[in-house]
């Protein structure tokens, strides 16, 4: 029937010829989607024959379990509600298996009474834009993943580097602290040592001279002397700082020794405050200057008395604790016991509670301080082998432990 | 923020009786077109839409409460408690099925009745159970969404969802039902998909119906079975209808089995 083209002539062409071999693969489906029919673009792309699919399959078998789940769920409802879908990224099936990705646009056919009758779909071969996308996506996800990596290493990083320079703060902090500690010692112990020795030079000639006085004489010599001795208990608590006093440690009961404190402890703290004593009687002794621990006991009652002008109450205790290594008071590993006075009176600020245990140093009125009872106290447990540790807030109160070494 | 900001709640009809409709996964309220129409004229009907669809305020997405179906049950009670509902039939489509059950479970007396279409309470294949579908076949939905996000929806989407102020960008995308924000769609399927609500069948105390659809690729007629055997007192009704949304290819069908039950 069809002529041959004659020379020069267009070559024929028909709609169905371009529906057949256009770049698309045409599918028609049933709304309940049954192929009703293929072109040959479609049969060439999927290796089926049309028979293999035309009123035997369903679109959906051409998809992937996941493009099954997104047809029902995504495609079926657009295409109901807009009449149209666009460019739905597919991967279809082949007969033998293999997959190639298509990009698929629908359209709804209505019947005589504007029901959808059929689904006229559209596959584009999406093989090299599908690949476009996958790299844009992986680069999107490297470049994320490296973000985050970055963001996370950089957030570690300052962790990491606040950390270690907290800590390091801290240790230079105890470092200088010990230092000064040290260095006042050593300079209050040698002064306390001169002045010692030329108070007893005074004093060896205050008795010499008071032979050789009359009655008059002798008053003001033993005015004298009385000054001496105030100067001489003095530098003794000088020279407890700078751990240089004669110390005379035995094995000491606390209990024992607390208790028989009891009277002097409460004159220094005076009658508005309460002294609470807990003291346990099974505690192991201690290994300490009984007379020095006294006078440092007495030292803190003061402190406490001052701090609680309105009244309040001191609690001497004592307990059995251990230190592991690394303590930051520097005590070596052991057991100690840590003899505490706890009392309910202003408290310290930091800046206070940093300076409290220098000699000299003290925030009391002149003739009321000298600045000298904690340093004492410093003084005693460093060079009982244990630590002073004090802790307090404006407020609060104030804890002042002795930690004392066990006696062996 | 309130529950009907947050979940674009809209109030159509007539009717006193409440009746809140609860789309599934992959669209949003338009695809409860012809049951409003059928409807509207006797009942009080509530269309929202989850948050990360839809109009819902994609700020309210919160993926501790959105990680679990009953953080979509909360989302339901609050608009049911804000809008001060009683009696309320709940229609809810494939996922927001498992929603009503675990919603009616947590506050009975809110609810009158309740319509499951095509629910499933496990999409995963157990020994012994057919949900229809391997891990590895829900892998591969995620893998078919983030295809689908460099489309239309990952280059369009998020530019539509970024200016609700300015709705003529809607018109500009091809498609424009069913948005959903890419990345919170992601979750959400696997939140439908990889959650488990057999035990919690038993439980449901309101009278249930059962719509199942012939040949459902996504709720197959025996997990169908397998919520009526679950759901003491349930009624189950087989459609002559095929596929996943009946409301939307086979409305007239629908409305009669609904209408019956009602
Ligand atoms: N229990 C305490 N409560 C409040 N502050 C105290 C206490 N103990 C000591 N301090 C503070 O520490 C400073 C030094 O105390 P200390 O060495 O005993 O010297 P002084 O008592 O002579 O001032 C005191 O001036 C005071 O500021
Ligand atoms: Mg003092």
């Amino acid at each position: 029937m069809t002529q041959p083209p004659s020379p020069g002539a267009l070559p024929f062409e028909s709609a169905e010829e371009l529906y057949e071999n256009a770049p698309f693969a045409y599918l028609s489906v049933g709304t309940d989607g049954q192929i009703a029919r293929a072109n040959r673009t479609l049969l060439a792309w999927t290796g089926y024959e049309a028979a293999d699919l035309v009123g035997v399959k369903r679109f959906p078998e051409l998809l992937t379990a996941g493009g099954r789940i997104f047809y029902e769920t995504h495609v079926q409802p657009l295409l109901r509600l807009q009449g149209t879908v666009n460019e739905i990224a597919y991967d279809i099936v082949r007969a033998d298996g293999t997959v190639f990705p298509a990009l698929m646009n629908g359209t709804v056919l209505r019947d005589g009474e504007g029901r959808p009758a059929l689904y006229r779909l559209t596959l584009l071969d999406a093989s090299d834009r599908r690949a476009f996308e996958r790299e844009l996506q992986a680069a999107r996800r490297r470049a994320e993943e490296a973000g985050e990596a970055l963001r996370r290493l950089n957030e570690t990083l300052e962790e990491t580097v606040r950390t270690e320079v907290e800590r390091r703060l801290r240790a230079e902090e105890a470092l200088r602290h010990a230092q000064k500690m040290e260095a006042l010692g050593q300079l209050t112990g040698s002064v306390a040592h001169d002045f010692n020795n030329l108070l007893g030079a005074i004093l060896s000639n205050l008795e010499v001279a008071e032979r050789h006085s009359d009655e008059r004489g002798r008053r003001f010599l033993a005015n004298a002397v009385r000054s001496v001795e105030r100067g001489e208990a003095l530098t003794q608590r000088m020279l407890a700082f700078g751990r240089k006093q004669r110390l005379n440690p035995t094995r000491v009961d606390l209990a024992g020794l607390v208790t028989g404190a009891r009277d002097l402890l409460e004159r220094s703290l005076g009658p508005g405050n309460r002294l609470v004593l807990g003291v346990p009687e099974d505690l192991p002794p201690a290994l300490v200057d009984a007379n020095q621990l006294e006078l440092a006991l007495m030292n803190l009652a003061v402190n406490a008395r001052h701090a609680m002008p309105d009244g309040g109450t001191l609690t001497v205790s004592a307990t059995l604790e251990s230190a592991a290594g690394g303590d930051p008071g520097g005590l070596a590993p052991g057991d100690y016991l840590r003899v505490a006075a706890r009392d309910t009176g202003i408290g310290m600020d930091e800046a206070t509670l940093a300076k409290a245990a220098e000699p000299f140093f003290t925030t009391k009125p002149a003739g009321q301080g000298t600045g000298l009872g904690l340093s004492m106290v410093h003084g005693l447990a460093a060079q009982s082998g244990g630590r002073l540790a004090l802790d307090s807030q404006p407020g609060e109160g104030t804890v002042v432990a002795i930690w004392l070494p066990v006696a062996g | 923020m309130t529950a009907r900001q947050r979940n674009n709640v809209r109030i159509i009809g007539e009717g006193t009786r409440p009746m809140i409709f609860a789309h599934g996964y992959g669209c949003d309220q338009s695809m409860w077109r012809f049951m409003v129409e059928a409807f509207a004229h006797d009942h009080r009907i509530i269309l929202f839409d989850h948050v990360g669809a839809g109009g819902s305020d994609l700020s309210a997405y919160d993926p501790e409460r959105h990680g679990g179906l009953q953080g979509y049950a909360d989302d339901v009670l609050e608009i049911c408690r804000e809008l001060d509902l009683r009696d309320v039939v709940f229609v809810g489509h494939s996922v927001s099925a498992m929603i009503g059950v675990l919603a009616s479970i947590r506050e009975p007396e809110r609810f009158a009745k309740l319509v499951l279409i095509g629910p499933s309470p496990c999409y995963v294949n157990h020994d012994g159970y057919r949900g229809g579908f391997s891990r590895e076949d829900l892998e591969g939905l995620v893998e078919v969404l983030d295809s689908n996000q460099l489309g239309w929806a990952g280059t369009m989407a998020p530019v539509i969802m970024g200016n609700p102020d300015r709705p003529e960008l809607a018109e500009e995308l091809r498609n424009s039902f069913c948005r959903t924000d890419p990345e919170i769609a992601r979750r959400f399927a696997r939140v439908t998909f990889f959650s488990d609500n057999r035990h919690d069948l038993p439980r449901v105390t309101t009278p249930v119906l059962i719509l199942q659809c012939a040949e459902d690729a996504i709720a197959p007629e025996a997990v169908g079975a397998y919520v009526h055997d679950n759901i003491p007192g349930s009624r189950l009704v087989r459609l002559a209808a095929t596929g996943h949304c009946p409301h939307m290819s086979a409305p007239d069908e629908t409305i009669r089995a609904m209408r019956a039950f009602l």
